[in-house]
């Protein structure tokens, strides 16, 4: 069998050039973020599958740091780092006048050494593309700090996952689904603490990565998402989330993921995300926690 | 051991209630304290490349006072605003999102330099938000 | 015959001097930058502006100030003295009118 290099090494190389490019985008794009017309860390971060939201769940936010007046963008890229695997995701979304947001992710799930235990090798990565539409159907989180009305938005995001060989030995149904989802978002400013609820309905067995239904379960169910931020500073943000999955495979359970994070925002152009995460056992190998680490830029 | 408990639980009560008791508008500083965060905010207006054009016909001294009054107002405090609802005095100037975001940033930036604690900031920008809907007709 | 044409030359050009004028206010600006008008002739100001005006004159020879002057009102304004004089807004300096009374 081919010498693989470390799981590790291969995890930091990916976040060293996903750094790279994002920090080489934020400076080209420096002078034009003069003009974004949001204010700071109103806009979160990017969400594994690419939406603009937390780490885990979308929000109903649109991304990019726009006014309803115009078009923003953000890159990203993320690197979690857990006990027997690793997990990865790039990608770009851009926000319409505050009301449409279009996003694309691509997503990798590196086995490692556990690869080799499933019989799949060592290091065997499933891959998965993520497009995404979000649609703001009203509220505004941010100015409407005198009702309780929330800013609602609906989503989806068509999955397409690699290994069709692999998802079918282990039972999923499909390679490709959707994930359909209802976002409200609220800013509590003069408690300076967002709060977020998402509704999913999805049949996605481990975000996707693992395909679409199983022997479990083939039929869409309802997940539930939540999110909540407590802004410390104008640039800091603390804050956890929860995100239920489906357990749709009996060839591997999976269970509700969580995650702890500090999210700090250097400038409009560019945020830093940190967070300890719990995903829930991952085909057999146990209960997968480690650390979360993301960089996104918005221009 | 329990005593130490006892006093510190007796402490952050204390504290807690006595941020919980200070006004808004005491958080500020007071009139002075909103005078000199309107002062500030003004400072930055008036010079700020994104929104100057939209000070660059107005006299500052009937401005100011009138500024001070109604932040005053809103933060709680004893002022009397006399003067026109923020919608019809905004009404005329076709004011845009990124504008009046533009100026919520700048009261950031001038409440920084008043030393105004940024959790009482956003106390004070809440009550501000919703004149979003007001304000900004373009 | 001849003063008629000496007194029709005496005219600024382009200017009708009359007794009495409306200036409109609107977008903070008065609608022309300057008027002639004749001793003891009153010009009406009507703001058809969004915002409340304030106008003042401030000369040796005459003074005068509207206070507040709200949209939709007119202030009506009549010069007894002959002499060049600066219409302004306490609220918009931008706002300048020039008065050419004979």
């Amino acid at each position: 069998m081919a010498k693989r290099e470390p799981h590790s090494f291969r995890t930091a190389r990916g976040l060293i050039s996903a750094t790279a490019g994002l920090i080489l985008s934020a400076c080209v794009h420096t002078a034009a973020a003069q003009e974004s017309g949001r204010l700071l860390a109103t806009e979160g971060v990017s969400q594994v599958e690419g939406a603009a939201g937390g780490g885990l769940a979308p929000w109903a936010l649109i991304s990019g740091y726009e006014t309803r007046d115009a078009i923003g963008a953000t890159l990203h890229g993320t690197m979690i780092g857990l006990n027997d695997f690793g997990l990865g995701s790039v990608g770009a979304s851009a926000g319409f006048y505050d009301r449409i947001e279009l996003s694309y992710a691509h997503v990798w799930f590196d086995t490692g050494s556990a690869g080799g235990r499933l019989g799949l090798g060592d290091g065997y990565t499933f891959n998965m593309d993520v497009v995404g539409a979000k649609l703001r159907l009203f509220g505004d989180a941010v100015y409407d700090q005198d009702s309780w009305m929330p800013e609602v938005s609906a989503g989806v995001q068509w999955k397409a996952a690699g290994s069709h060989a692999v998802l079918h030995a282990i039972g999923a149904q499909s390679a490709d689904g959707a994930d359909v989802y209802v976002a409200a978002t609220k800013l509590f400013l003069a408690e300076s603490l967002l709060l977020n609820a998402t509704l999913r309905g999805t049949k996605a067995n481990q975000f996707g990565i693992l395909g679409f239904g199983g022997d479990r379960d083939g039929s869409y169910s309802a997940q539930f998402e939540g999110s909540a931020a407590y802004l410390v500073t104008r640039r800091l943000a603390v804050g956890a989330e929860i995100r239920s999955k489906p357990d749709n495979l009996g060839f591997a359970r999976e269970g509700t993921a969580y995650d702890a994070f500090a999210a700090y925002f250097l400038s409009k152009n560019l945020s830093a995300t940190l967070a300890f995460v719990a995903l829930g056992p991952i085909a057999r190998q146990g209960d997968q926690n480690g650390i979360y680490v993301s960089l996104q830029t918005g221009f | 051991m329990m005593r130490v408990v006892f006093a510190a639980v007796l402490f952050l009560g204390a504290y807690g209630s006595a941020r919980a008791t200070d006004s808004l508008f005491e958080q500020l500083g007071g009139e002075p304290g909103i005078a000199r965060i309107a002062s500030n905010a003004l400072d930055i207006y008036f010079t700020d490349p994104r929104i100057s054009g939209d000070f660059d016909n107005i006299n500052r001294d009937f401005l100011q006072p009138r500024f001070t009054a109604y932040l005053c107002r809103i933060a709680g405090g004893p002022c009397i605003y006399k003067g026109h609802s923020m919608k019809r005095a905004h009404k005329g100037l076709a004011i845009n999102q990124a504008h009046f975001n533009a100026v919520v940033e700048d009261l950031e930036t001038a409440m920084d330099r008043a030393g105004v604690p940024y959790h009482v900031q956003n106390r004070f920008l809440a009550r501000l938000a919703p004149l979003e809907r007001d304000i900004v007709t373009r | 015959m001849k003063g008629v044409v000496a007194g029709l030359a005496a005219l600024p050009l382009g200017a009708m001097t009359a007794d009495s004028s409306t200036i409109i206010q609107q977008h903070r600006a008065f609608s022309v930058a300057e008027v002639s008008l004749l001793r003891g002739g009153t010009l009406h100001f009507s703001n058809e502006d969004d915002f409340t005006h304030e106008i003042y004159i401030e000369t040796p020879q005459f003074s005068f100030d509207s206070e507040e002057q709200e949209p939709g009102t007119v202030v009506n304004v009549t010069f007894p003295v002959s002499g060049h004089f600066a219409v302004h807004c306490h609220i918009h300096p931008k706002m300048h009118l020039d008065v050419d009374v004979q």
